[in-house]
This record gives C-alpha cells, sequence and structure tokens, in this order.
C-alpha cells in the first residue's frame, strides 16, 4: 500500500540529510564540460551545474535512498520536477565545498490521468571554507502507481 | 547585447544529443537511474528505444546560453527551471529566452530573464527564470 501523504510529511519534512562534501576534479570538470557542449570561461571557473552535481552527490544519501524514504513501491516513478540555483560565487575546478542538506516542503496532488504525485523538496547549501557560496533548491516528484 | 525588457537572448542549439555524454553525465552526477544507459530499462519504462538526456544536462545548456549572453558563468546570480518533457539521445536541442526587465542592485544591473529549452520539432522540455548581472555599460 502506497504511503499516506500524512505519514511522509511527517516523517520527512525539515528532516536534516547527512549532507557532505566534494572536490571539483579538474579532469572531472573538463569532460562534464565537453558533455555538456559548453564553451570555456573567460575566468576559469567551473559550469554552475557543479551546484547541481554538488547537490545530488552533497545530500549525504543517494538518489535510491531518497527514494525508500519516499515510500517508492514497485510501479512508481521518480521525476525530476524542478531545481533553483543560486550562485553566489561560482565554483572553481580543484576546489573543496562542504554541503549541508534537509528536505523542505512536502507535497501530493491529483493529475490528469487520476494519479497521485507526491513532491519532496531537497535544498542543498554549499559552502567553501565556511563561506556559503550557493543553495540548490530540487523538487523531486514520485509519480505513484495505481494500486488495488 | 540588447538587454532591454522585452528582447529575445540569443538562442543556440544543441545537435544530436549522445549518448556518450549522457552516460558521462550519470557517472559525474552519480546518477544510477538505468533510462540514462540502458536500452531495455528506457523500454521497460515505456519511454522508447532513446537513453533519456538527464533534466540537468538540459538545465545546462539553458545555463550555457546565459553564459554566452552575459560573458562569464559567474554573471548568472540565480536560474529556476520546471522539467516537463524529456530529451533523448538524438535530439536536436534549442534553448533561449526573454529579458522581463532590468533592474539595478548593489552588485550592478541585473537581468531577470525567462528561459526556455525546446525539442527542435518537438516539446517544450524546460520552462524557467534566470537572474543575470550585466556585464557594466549593458544595463
Amino acid at each position: 500500500m502506497t504511503i499516506s501523504i500524512d505519514d511522509l510529511r511527517a516523517d520527512l519534512s525539515g528532516r536534516v540529510l547527512p549532507g557532505g562534501s566534494i572536490v571539483i576534479e579538474p579532469h572531472e570538470s573538463a569532460v562534464a564540460d565537453g558533455a555538456l557542449r559548453a564553451n570555456d570561461d573567460p575566468h576559469g571557473v567551473a559550469h554552475p551545474l557543479w551546484f547541481v552535481i554538488a547537490s545530488l552527490r552533497g545530500m549525504g544519501i543517494s538518489v535510491d535512498d531518497l527514494c525508500a524514504l519516499a515510500g517508492q513501491e514497485p510501479g512508481d516513478t521518480l521525476l525530476f520536477g524542478s531545481c533553483e540555483v543560486v550562485q553566489d560565487v561560482p565554483p572553481e575546478p580543484g576546489q573543496g565545498y562542504v554541503t549541508t542538506a534537509r528536505v523542505g516542503e512536502v507535497g501530493s496532488r491529483t493529475i490528469r490521468d487520476g494519479s497521485r504525485l507526491d513532491s519532496i523538496e531537497v535544498v542543498v547549501e554549499l559552502f567553501h571554507d565556511q563561506t556559503p557560496v550557493g543553495v540548490v533548491t530540487s523538487v523531486y516528484l514520485f509519480k505513484r502507481a495505481e494500486r488495488q | 547585447m540588447n538587454a532591454t525588457a522585452g528582447s529575445p537572448l540569443p538562442c543556440i542549439t544543441v545537435t544530436d544529443v549522445r549518448p556518450d555524454d549522457i552516460k558521462l553525465m550519470a557517472l559525474i552526477l552519480r546518477d544510477p537511474n538505468p533510462i540514462h544507459f540502458d536500452l531495455d530499462a528506457v523500454a521497460a519504462a515505456g519511454l522508447g528505444d532513446r537513453p533519456v538526456n538527464q533534466g540537468g544536462s538540459t538545465m545546462a545548456y539553458v545555463m550555457n546560453m546565459l553564459a554566452d549572453w552575459a560573458g562569464s558563468r559567474s554573471a548568472i546570480r540565480r536560474i529556476s527551471c520546471s522539467f516537463r518533457a524529456n530529451v533523448f539521445a538524438g535530439d536536436d536541442v534549442e534553448v533561449g529566452g526573454t529579458v522581463l526587465e532590468v533592474r539595478e542592485t548593489d552588485q550592478g544591473d541585473l537581468a531577470e530573464c525567462e528561459v526556455w529549452a525546446d525539442v527542435v520539432g518537438g516539446a517544450r522540455a524546460i520552462t524557467g527564470t534566470a537572474s543575470v548581472l550585466l556585464p557594466p555599460g549593458e544595463g
């Protein structure tokens, strides 16, 4: 049986995730630039997508763990609903960043095909030498399969 | 650059999204979702016969467009994207946007923009907004 939205909210809203750290390895930065078809930056800063990469690698839990927390069952589909990046200081290749992470809002609605769509917001903040450099707010969607 | 309210941002087109690039980004993102590299999983999910590009990668194409326009990746102060449709390997993706307003801030003139990414001949994959710091003298 699909987890109820009340249980999901009670369990997840405001929950602090372990967070973590990431180093933007120069070779990974260069490979990502190529894969993303990005032009070189005149100041040599890393691609702003590294905030998103850091948010995924720096939640302190894997996407599979997040699915488990969301009560994902066979047939439920995970979707990336939205993502906001606030860049205060651009990331740089070779630098390390510490991340903190928490679950924000948890919501649910019924979509046009009648399916239940639950949303879980995850907020990841990045720091370099204890200075905040940016925030990523991602919303993961769980389209619940119909169950008897 | 034209940075007045209502002016379009210069579009760019990413041609022929490459399956190998999707695999590279799956590694870099630590994204284990098999729809990015396993065609059996793509078919099982009812998504056809081509790997699915990561939403973040399509968002990065929008960031590329903004950085090219403003002259630097550092100029992008905020970007918010909603993912509305899938992009598949082999697709061409056009990204663009419009300046909504320009306002003065402590750091300089900031352009608030509407942004989008479309599969050429297909659906709108991303809608969003962005705040971009303009080079001095461009506001």
